[in-house]
């Protein structure tokens, strides 16, 4: 055992019988020679210390001991009361109660309930409920420093309050971000986009700290000087935009301006006063080292811009496309399941209708009628999808003057586990849809629905609920799931609830809809890509699968299904219609990356425990140039084309595997 | 800014304020205690502390880190504390006194994740060494008393709380240098 190592378990064992009064005196001269004789060794004490506090408020909680002053809880004398009830002072009020709570002698809230309340969401929390509760809102004397303008998919951090739009945030308050874009416009003008994850603190009307993450910081003329600190450097605005991204591990700051000019300032912490300053110019960027050496100044040094892609505008919905993906991706011969009707009607062959089970079908298709909705299906030659050759198409009516309850109906084929695609790893569902008929397709209940599901319609009906993976649909009027009756892309939200994503693309009869679905049942997640009448390729963000599903266990869904729900409409009225055509149905293996691509897969967590794993970044190195393929799921891409030095970063529950450059 | 009436413009305390005070407890608390050495005496501080932080509250305002505000104003509040118990020894000599108040008031920010930290390094601390620590910090839990519930020696009591102490401070540590390792 070295001299050091001996000498902080002595320090330890000394604090130890400190913290529980059994030190003699001889041993407390000794503790406190150590503790003057270095800093270690106050480092030590302190940290040995804080967790001494540490440890007797959190068994105090548990204990449901009063923590509050009594001095503040309304006696008379420290503060003034005018006794009025209205005007009765905020703090008496709060503190009176708090006194009361914490005592455990109110009629109000009982002991138990308060310990209860205790142990599910500790004393802050409480006290937390107890001021939303009991605080009025009173116009006080501080005005905020900063105010949340705009939020996009925020996430807070665990122990934080979230902020939403209009919040004001005063000094001393952290703000810190799992993920999500969130704006704040400081009182002088300033706006600060932050992007999780991230800790920034709101230090005064015109400057912030930026612990960890990044954030793009947009200044207007007149509030010039506007800084942001980290722990490496201050960036001085001189009437910019710029981007500033701080390393959680060592506090690296690595800056880029994208107009006017910056002024990068760093003071070394010792020795005499030495301040270094640089002024860094748009389309230039740097990163700003912390030394080891105690007491020096950090390190500039210039790079590449764009090897840090900030976010600087929060996107809007629907998602900007990223990557528009090429269709022959897909088109690989080797191991496909495919439906594209060549063979006509029969079922003979596999690729007819309704066919037969074989190459990675499992059966053939089958046609679902429920209830009043019939359906009629046929294999049609004239007028094809995109020049692909026979097709099927599907009529589904519902006569007008029924029960006015939705049925469903559909065409749906079971796909085999293995058998050529493995189903259970990342593979892409592709598939051209026409919409030929719409008739009296106007109420939120009228559906159409592309999905992949768990049951067939015959289950469904016998066991329930079915349960889909990805989800593409359309509906007659805006509904919660498509607010505007664009197609909507259903997915989960963080709180498993199904939630629906507008495309932004209308459905139109007469139009032919290419889908391409790159489905990653490990991930947990589906990433869809639509091109309208044969034309550019628009690419969303991965989502989250809608629903659990038997996916749990089986690692994917074995049905490929189309189908409608209507209202129908009075006795009288039209037949409500809905025609679709379908052709060239492919299943295929995501493709892998390439050589010479980023190497690695694996996916990424959402456990909080984990989060800074969560995020990854890999560094494109030599001979790795090239445009991104599957690279949609690559948020932070500068753009398609990729160069050596780019750093690629993945936004969290994203697969790698589904990244791969082609060379 | 106005109020409902002129009496009560200095008596009100605003929410923010409040909700910044109530957040800060523990930081003060913690600071206090490394100044202190005695949880008591810094639950005591703590109280005078936010006595002064109250009547202050007006210049809530202009303050930019409420932490060190407050740290700054425990300081004072721990000066006042040591002239008044004049007669008895105090822990650190005046001049040890400044610099750990130096010291240590930086590392009040991220008593949060310390706190978080050590949340879950209790985690991984067997049943009965986190059982046995906390015993040690619940009401009345002093080394004594703990050694007369386990049948065993203070002697013993007091190692294992060592033992006990010195993995969780490294467990914390660690989780520290891994989380919060770019803060002032």
């Amino acid at each position: 055992m070295d001299k050091s190592t001996g000498d902080s378990e002595r320090l330890l064992r000394l604090l130890s019988l400190q913290t529980d009064g059994l030190l003699d005196n001889e041993q407390s001269k000794e503790l406190i020679a150590m503790v003057s004789a270095s800093k270690e060794a106050r480092q030590i004490y302190i940290a040995h210390m804080f967790l001494h506090s540490l440890m007797h408020r959190a068994a105090r909680l548990t204990d449901a001991v009063p923590v509050l002053p009594e001095e503040l809880s309304g006696s008379a004398g420290t503060l003034p009361d005018d006794g009025s009830q209205l005007g009765r002072p905020t703090r008496t009020l709060m503190l009176d109660f708090l006194g009361n709570v914490f005592r455990g002698g109110t009629d109000f809230l009982s002991r138990s309930l308060v310990l209860t309340l205790l142990l599910a969401v500790g004393l802050p929390g409480i006290l937390f409920l107890l001021l939303v509760l009991h605080v009025t809102r009173q116009p006080g004397p501080v005005t905020p420093l900063a105010k949340i303008t705009r939020t996009h998919e925020c996430v807070w951090s665990e122990g934080t309050t979230a902020l939403s739009t209009g919040a004001g945030v005063f000094a001393g308050e952290q703000l810190r971000l799992t993920e999500g874009l969130l704006e704040i416009t400081f009182a002088r003008g300033a706006k600060v986009l932050l992007e999780g994850p991230a800790t920034f603190n709101v230090t005064d009307a015109a400057q912030g700290f930026l612990h960890n993450g990044s954030l793009v910081a947009k200044v207007q003329k007149g509030a010039e000087g506007f800084t942001i600190q980290t722990p490496a450097v201050a960036v001085v605005d001189l009437g910019t935009e710029f981007g500033v991204r701080v390393d959680d591990e060592r506090g690296t700051a690595e800056v880029e301006v994208f107009q006017g000019k910056v002024e990068l300032r760093a003071t070394a912490e010792e020795g005499p006063s030495r301040t270094l300053r640089q002024h860094l110019v748009a389309g230039r960027a740097a990163r700003v080292e912390v030394t080891d050496r105690q007491g020096a100044l950090p390190i500039i040094r210039e790079i590449t811009p764009a090897v840090v892609s900030f976010v600087r505008q929060i996107p809007q919905v629907p998602k900007r496309p990223l990557v528009p993906i090429k269709p022959s991706d897909a088109d690989k011969p080797e191991a496909a399941i495919v439906a594209d009707f060549s063979g006509g009607e029969g079922n003979a062959q596999v690729d007819q209708f309704p066919g037969v089970a074989g190459s990675g079908w499992a059966a053939g298709w089958n046609v679902g009628e429920a209830g009043e909705l019939k359906c009629i299906t046929s294999i049609e030659q004239a007028n094809p999808l995109l020049g692909g050759g026979k097709y099927l198409r599907v009529l589904v009516e519902r006569q007008s003057g029924g029960s006015g309850a939705c049925t469903c109906t559909a065409v749906d084929r079971r796909l085999a586990l293995t058998n050529g695609v493995d189903l259970t790893k990342p593979h892409v569902v592709s598939f051209n849809f026409r919409i030929d008929v719409l008739n009296r397709f106007g109420e939120a209940s009228d559906r159409l629905s592309i999905c992949n599901r768990n049951v067939s319609q015959m289950e469904y009906e016998r066991e329930g609920r079915p349960s889909s993976g990805w989800h593409i649909c359309m509906v007659g009027k805006g509904n919660k799931y498509a607010k505007s009756g664009n197609w909507a892309l259903l997915r989960r939200d963080k709180k498993g609830k199904p939630i629906g994503v507008d495309s932004g693309i209308p459905p139109r009869e007469g139009n032919t809809y290419s889908f391409r679905i790159l489905v990653d049942p490990p991930a947990r997640q589906w990433t869809p890509s639509i091109a309208v009448n044969g034309g550019k390729w628009i690419a969303f963000e991965p989502m989250g699968m809608r629903s659990k599903g038997t996916a749990k266990k089986n690692g994917y869904w074995p049905f490929l299904y189309f189908y409608c729900e209507m209202e129908g409409g009075n006795k009288g009225e039209d037949v409500e219609k809905i025609g679709f055509s379908v052709d060239s149905i492919r299943i295929t293996p995501a493709p892998a990356p390439q050589a010479g691509s980023i190497s690695g897969t694996g996916r990424t967590t959402r456990n909080r425990s984990s989060f800074m794993e969560s995020w990854s970044s890999f560094l494109v190195g030599p001979g790795d140039a090239g445009t991104g393929g599957l690279g949609k799921a690559c948020r932070h891409c500068p753009s398609d084309r990729t160069e050596q030095g780019h750093r690629f970063r993945f936004w969290h529950f994203m697969s790698f595997s589904s990244i791969a450059l082609a060379s | 800014m106005s109020n409902l009436n002129d009496s009560g413009r200095d008596q009100t305390l605003p929410e923010p304020f409040v909700r910044v005070l109530l957040a800060n407890q523990g930081n003060i608390h913690a600071y206090v205690t490394s100044l202190v050495g005695n949880l008591e005496q810094a639950e005591e501080i703590l109280q005078e502390t936010n006595v002064v932080l109250c009547r202050e509250a007006d210049q809530f305002s202009t303050i930019t880190d409420f932490t060190a505000w407050a740290c700054r104003i425990a300081y004072f509040q721990v000066l006042r504390y040591r002239k008044q118990c004049q007669r008895d020894r105090h822990w650190f000599d005046d001049r040890l006194l400044n610099l750990v108040a130096q010291e240590a008031a930086p590392h009040t920010k991220e008593l949060g994740e310390r706190r978080r930290a050590l949340d879950e390094c209790l985690e991984k601390l067997s049943d009965l060494q986190r059982n046995l620590i906390m015993r040690r910090y619940s009401a009345n839990g002093s080394v004594q008393s703990v050694a007369r519930e386990c049948g065993r020696s203070p002697g013993a009591i007091s190692q294992s709380l060592y033992r006990i102490r010195a993995a969780l401070l490294k467990c914390i540590e660690h989780r520290i240098a891994l989380f919060e390792r770019g803060c002032q």
